[in-house]
């Protein structure tokens, strides 16, 4: 029997009409703070709700409460409505204006600290709880996030060409990823945006596309294999079946400021202020410190000349975005001992053999390029695998081995900075010897 | 099963005698003394694993037609009335496509590939959905081509129990062509391979099943791999069976699994055989419990093609097996014809480490670095050792018992502290050719000191089987 994707879903779908800010939701679904919500558009009203499905409509009492999000009452149902897969991102009511990636109330805008690198793709970066519960709040492990939390990522490029007159200014979206806690766990879906940008397709098995943007001046840049990761590419890194789960959402990743329309406020006090953070932390202060990753190429840059210490901080932050869900001691490949992640990279308590230092992999990938027989030669970026692989764009060889086509010539030139660096009169970072 | 194709080939190649090193062979159709007098064909098909054919003894390696498609003739025909989903190449980004499929299988689905050529832009990932079919509905594997162009990684990159792939022609990886992590999987009827040849860019293995358990390779036909044709690698439970491999660096591995069994396969111009390996830091520590029989290896002569300094590079050209280590393994039955540098060698982590240089070589905490219970016997071996190649042509120099050839069975001679029977232990024609290097007195050698270490083969490598006719021990598979 062939199968084709409606067929498969149509019996999922949950035909509310869904309108924006809420999720599909039960008759009647009222209110948070503020008002009755359900006046307010929640499309409840006349939906067709899933079983049980109450109301996500905490985000419709934003707009007349101050700053109402899903207060009680306002809490959707956790009987499986609303997040099941859609053809359409439009379907999942997460935006305002697609085009304008304006996000609809309750869909909360953050950024992060150290991004992971996608081909110099620009991100947007959302979360919305369409559930009960509250992400759990830690100072070092990775955040979980409750049932009903979709975590949203647009992938997008500069304007396609700012040299002609009359440009539109608008940047090209090429897909936007969802990750949503289900019941059966977390799934994950890609989107990717057609023409004219203003809704994208449920995309299950990857797509390579070819982005290029012209600036003001008329300097073309361009991706030509930009790839769009098919849904088991995704959890190459996000894990497999059961086990898929988020990577970025932690303290140190948002431990920052951003500006939600009324000056900058750090990001972690908005989401507990907004009551989205289970053992929200007291504001930070000396006494209150929390881990913070830093922007690698930022850092880097900015480190006195001489000051390893400050470099080690920059590598230690492009290594946790980039290469710890798979190098870490809980981690894919867990057992080739490279741990990259930011606890094992602890300056101080750190073992330099687990950060390849003079140590032979067990694996040295599939390339002819890259010959070197060290992950980490101290002193040398040169003569380090590491660099070599972070450098290639071969299948096989380049590390990390998907979701980039391109190299992060930045991000490179800090893992150079951080072994050239690196005192070779430190018994931790010997010359290697064979 | 293999032989007739075989026999063709060397009827059609026949050519007068070679003048071999080895006095005995000559080929007369038929004639198949091998030295020694072992009845070639007497002893394989008393095994009756080969279904009683002979053996022509091989008269000239390079006259050995190398296959242009898919070959093994007995592979047995792939149903195809049984597709839950049916996928037909577009020739542009078909990854895509047999992906969508992937994710929208439910358990115990067959997703069929329709004959044609598939552009293979990324691997295929199954994450998600067990017991997955995934088969070409040619009437060869050769009909169902996935042309990867050094795209995506692996080919297939599997996680779920139960996958079975079949009946389809895997080409130009950049990595593995099919890897699969997970229990109950079937490799069964592939054809892998490299157009560039067996070069080193080439991905490393075509058939990588790791990490697993209970897992079947058969009928699948690897060439031009840069570290191993067929490998199976930290499992337990295998079967590898049936499989055609040449051209490989490494042409059939098992290394550090647990009850596997290896026969019926047609083993040739590889760098090295078959090697039943355990190496030093992996998850799992042993090699253990591993039978191998029954199977071809011949002309396994082929130079090296590995990266420089990778383990596989460490290879001699002609071996024809090689146990490295490892604790229960045994090998019978098997034909080895014209494996230039050795017949078999038995050989430890501690030997390697002193011809690389590598100082330190201890492994992880319980790795053994020394074959223990390796039980070779009732092999027929037709000239081997006749040309000896890489580390052999060195170690020739100086051992003199080697001026006619290096011996059929090789061994290192080291044995563990405290240990005073290793249980390398040997049949009748293993015996009759056979060199112990060392009578290990050469453990304290420095690491990478050629000269020295020559110098202690020199001095004390034996020809005396004494010992080596103890009772080896059976492997029993579950």
């Amino acid at each position: 029997m062939k199968r084709t994707l409606s067929l498969s879903f149509s019996s999922l779908l949950v035909l509310a009409a869904v309108g924006c800010g809420s999720s599909s939701s039960g008759a009647g679904g009222t209110a948070g703070a503020g008002g009755t919500a359900g006046a307010g558009g929640t499309a409840g009203a006349g939906g067709a709700a899933g079983a049980g499905g109450t109301a996500g409509a905490g985000g419709t009492a934003g707009a007349g409460g101050a700053g109402g999000t899903a207060g009680a009452g306002g809490m959707g149902g956790t009987g499986g409505t609303g997040l099941e897969p859609k053809d359409l991102l439009s379907e999942w009511g997460l935006f305002d204006d697609i085009r304008n990636q304006v996000p609809a109330a309750g869909v909360i805008p953050f950024d992060v600290t150290s991004p992971l690198f996608t081909d110099y793709a620009l991100k947007h970066r959302f979360v919305t709880l369409r559930g009960p519960g509250q992400i759990e709040y830690s100072q070092n492990e990775r955040w979980q996030s409750p049932v009903g939390t979709i975590y949203v990522k647009t992938f997008a490029y500069p304007p396609k060409d700012l040299s002609v007159p009359m440009p539109d200014t608008r940047e090209q979206l090429i897909e936007t990823r969802l990750l949503v806690h289900t019941e059966d766990g977390w799934k994950v879906w890609v989107y990717v945006y057609d023409d004219d940008m203003t809704d994208a397709a449920l995309t299950l098995g990857g797509l390579t596309v070819s982005v290029s943007w012209t600036d003001a001046d008329g300097m073309t840049s361009s991706v030509p294999n930009y790839g769009v990761p098919s849904n088991g590419a995704c959890r190459k890194c996000h894990g497999t079946t059961p086990d898929t789960r988020t990577l970025g959402p932690s303290t140190g990743m948002l431990n920052r400021d951003n500006d939600y329309g009324e000056g900058p406020v750090n990001q972690i006090d908005h989401l507990a202020s907004l009551g989205l953070l289970n053992n929200a932390p007291p504001p930070e202060d000396a006494d209150n410190p929390r881990t913070t990753f830093f922007d690698p190429i930022v850092h880097d840059e900015s480190c006195a000349p001489g000051d390893w210490r400050c470099v080690h901080d920059a590598a230690r932050s492009w290594f946790s975005s980039n290469c710890s869900h798979c190098h870490a001691p809980d981690g894919e490949v867990s057992e080739k001992n490279l741990f990259l992640d930011w606890e094992s990279m602890d300056p101080d308590t750190g073992n330099t053999t687990n950060w390849g230092v003079c140590k032979i992999p067990t694996s040295a990938g599939n390339g002819t390029t890259c010959t070197q027989t060290y992950d980490v030669f101290p002193g040398d970026p040169d003569r380090s695998l590491m660099v070599c692989r972070i450098e290639s764009v071969t299948a096989g060889e380049m590390m990390a081995p998907l979701g980039r086509s391109t190299v992060h010539v930045q991000g490179a030139k800090v893992i150079r900075d951080w072994i050239a660096g690196m005192d070779t009169s430190d018994p931790r970072f010997p010359p290697c010897a064979l | 099963m293999n032989f007739k194709l075989l026999i063709s080939v060397l009827l059609a190649a026949f050519i007068g005698v070679a003048g071999c090193g080895d006095d005995s062979s000559n080929g007369g159709s038929g004639g198949t003394a091998g030295s020694g007098g072992t009845a070639g064909s007497g002893g394989t098909a008393g095994s009756g694993g080969t279904g009683g054919m002979a053996w022509v003894p091989i008269e000239d390696c390079t006259a050995i037609a190398m296959p242009t498609t898919y070959s093994i003739e007995d592979a047995p025909p792939t149903a195809m009335d049984d597709c839950t989903d049916t996928v037909s190449a577009t020739g542009t980004n078909d990854a895509a496509v047999i992906n969508s499929a992937v994710e929208l299988a439910s358990s115990g689905d067959v997703i069929c590939l329709s004959p044609g050529t598939y552009d293979m832009e990324a691997s295929v990932t199954v994450s998600s959905v067990a017991n997955l079919t995934i088969k070409g509905i040619g009437t060869s594997p050769a009909d169902v081509k996935l042309d990867y162009k050094s795209r995506g990684d692996r080919g297939f990159d599997v996680t779920t129990d139960g996958f079975t792939i079949e009946n389809m022609w895997i080409v130009n990886t950049a990595g593995n062509g099919v890897e699969v992590q997970a229990d109950g999987s079937v490799f069964r009827k592939l054809y892998v391979t490299w157009d560039a040849g067996s070069v080193e860019a080439n991905g490393a293995y075509a058939a990588y099943p790791t990490h697993c358990t209970n897992t079947t390779v058969e009928y699948v036909e690897v060439t031009g791999a840069s570290d191993a044709g067929l490998y199976i690698g930290q499992c337990e439970g295998g079967m590898i069976r049936n499989n055609k491999v040449y051209a490989n660096q490494a042409g059939l591995e098992v290394e550090n699994s647990k009850d596997v069994e290896v026969y019926g396969n047609d083993i040739f111009n590889n760098v090295g055989g078959l090697l039943p390996l355990q190496e030093p830091n992996l998850d799992r520590l042993k090699n253990e419990n591993v039978l191998m029989h029954d199977n071809l290896v011949y002309c396994n002569n082929h130079p090296s093609f590995a990266k420089p300094g990778s383990t596989v590079s460490n290879i001699p050209p002609g071996t024809g097996m090689m146990a490295f280590s490892g604790d229960g393994i045994e090998l019978r039955d098997n034909i080895l014809d014209s494996n230039d540098s050795v017949g078999a060698l038995v050989v430890s982590n501690v030997l390697l480490c002193q011809i690389t240089g590598d100082k330190d070589c201890s492994g992880q905490p319980g790795y053994v670095p020394y074959p223990q219970n390796i039980y070779i016997h009732d092999n027929t071996y037709i000239n081997n050792g006749t040309n000896p190649q890489g580390t052999f042509a060195l170690i020739a120099t100086v051992v003199d018992a080697w001026a006619d050839g290096v011996s059929t069975v090789v061994w290192d001679g080291y044995k563990e502290a405290g240990t005073t029977d290793p249980k390398i232990c040997l049949g009748q024609a293993e015996r009759d050719s056979y060199t112990d290097l060392t009578s290990d007195q050469c453990q304290d050698i420095t690491a990478g000191d050629i000269n020295a270490l020559g110098d202690c083969f020199a001095a004390n490598n034996t020809q005396d089987p004494a010992g080596r006719d103890c009772a080896g021990t059976a492997v029993v598979l579950p």
